[in-house]
């Protein structure tokens, strides 16, 4: 939780294209941690909004919204391969990129839209997976 | 686990929805921008702790000032005949009526967060230090304002050639670049090609960047634009009007 603080609150004003709280939001959705996941979304989704400028509860409202949508998707899918997990993230991340651009600009920019899509789902890839090799020592 | 993480998703967002929705309000919204100016501060003393890990700004210029050498030598034009162009007209045009202006944050989008000073006002140009177009401020909060600058997507307006003659509306795609669409195929236009602003939501004259690319047929051409303004300066000159 340090380092997801660490995170959010260094590397987010510097790092715009990244959106740094839904890594470890992802990781404990995965790991059906809801009192953690429950904690954590509203702290780091308002920290992410003072740092984006966005008014109080636009990140919480994109982020459980999509949230929402991966529950749904639950009753279809499973995750216990790579494969579903990508299909889960990719879900995620068109959903919740889609509804921030159209929010905060109206518009959706695909040439910014698919950089910024890659860069989150590569970070995600690497922090579960990191995540996930460290707890399992 | 399938319904619970459903109930508990449902709770989370309408909770969202009523705290997204009383942000607004009038009162709230005047907290928000306090606590704004405060994360913005914050921000600014991270990301210039960073910035001294960055090479300096005077690098960067060095080594855009070398590119645009090898520009200028491309075009045959000399530093001499640069110095006779519009863009030191309009220095001194505007030479008694700026404000230099300290950049607070960059974000995403490419919009830029500017530190207040008393007259700011929506509409007003900015620039960079080598008179460069970067953009016009779009909103003036409490205490910074923001600027929508040419590396923010969908912004239009007319551009001409370094001669005055109209090429059309430009459109900011992403990351600096601009496109031109329908420009008049008999007119003349080259890579390395300087673009400058026509009157409209810009004053006349000022620099925008040079062509990269031209995509020509029949009908038409399409030309490809980078903006060549400083996007890492940490000043902003401000036209005030």
């Amino acid at each position: 939780m340090i380092f997801d603080f660490f995170l959010i609150l260094i590397f987010q004003p510097i790092l715009g294209s990244f959106f740094f709280f839904l890594a470890p939001l992802l990781f404990d959705f995965f790991k059906n941690r809801l009192k953690e996941l429950n904690f954590k979304i509203f702290v780091y989704s308002f920290l992410t909004d003072l740092i984006f400028l966005k008014p109080l509860g636009f990140f919480l409202l994109l982020a459980s919204l999509s949230f929402l949508l991966l529950s749904f998707l639950e009753k279809f899918l499973s995750y216990h391969k790579f494969y579903q997990y990508l299909l889960f993230l990719i879900l995620f991340n068109i959903f919740f990129l889609s509804s921030f651009f159209y929010l905060a600009s109206l518009k959706i920019n695909w040439q910014v839209f698919i950089k910024i899509f890659l860069f989150n789902l590569i970070f995600q890839i690497i922090y579960l997976v990191i995540k996930n090799l460290l707890l399992a020592k | 686990m399938f319904k619970k993480k459903i109930k508990n998703f449902l709770i989370i967002t309408s909770l969202a929805v009523v705290i997204f929705l009383l942000s607004s309000r009038t009162i709230l919204a005047q907290a928000e921008e306090t606590l704004f100016s405060w994360s913005l501060n914050f921000q600014k003393i991270i990301q210039d702790f960073f910035k001294r890990f960055r090479p300096t700004s005077q690098d960067i210029y060095k080594e855009k000032y070398y590119e645009l050498l090898q520009e200028l030598a491309k075009l045959k034009l000399t530093l001499k005949s640069l110095k006779e162009t519009d863009i030191v007209k309009i220095q001194q045009k505007y030479q008694a009526d700026f404000q230099e202006v300290k950049v607070i944050k960059k974000d995403a989008l490419g919009n830029y967060y500017l530190e207040n000073f008393p007259g700011i006002a929506e509409e007003m140009i900015v620039l960079d230090k080598n008179w460069l177009l970067v953009g016009r401020i779009v909103k003036v909060f409490k205490n910074y304002s923001l600027v929508q600058s040419l590396e923010t997507p969908n912004l239009e307006f007319n551009v001409t050639d370094i001669e005055g003659n109209l090429l059309g509306l430009a459109k900011t795609i992403s990351n600096g670049f601009l496109e031109v669409n329908f420009v008049d195929p008999q007119m003349k236009i080259n890579v390395n090609d300087f673009v400058l602003t026509e009157k409209g939501i810009f004053p006349s004259g000022l620099v925008v960047g040079s062509v990269v690319k031209i995509y020509r047929n029949q009908f038409n051409q399409k030309i490809i634009v980078k903006a060549v303004f400083d996007p890492e300066s940490s000043t902003f000159l401000v036209i005030k009007k």
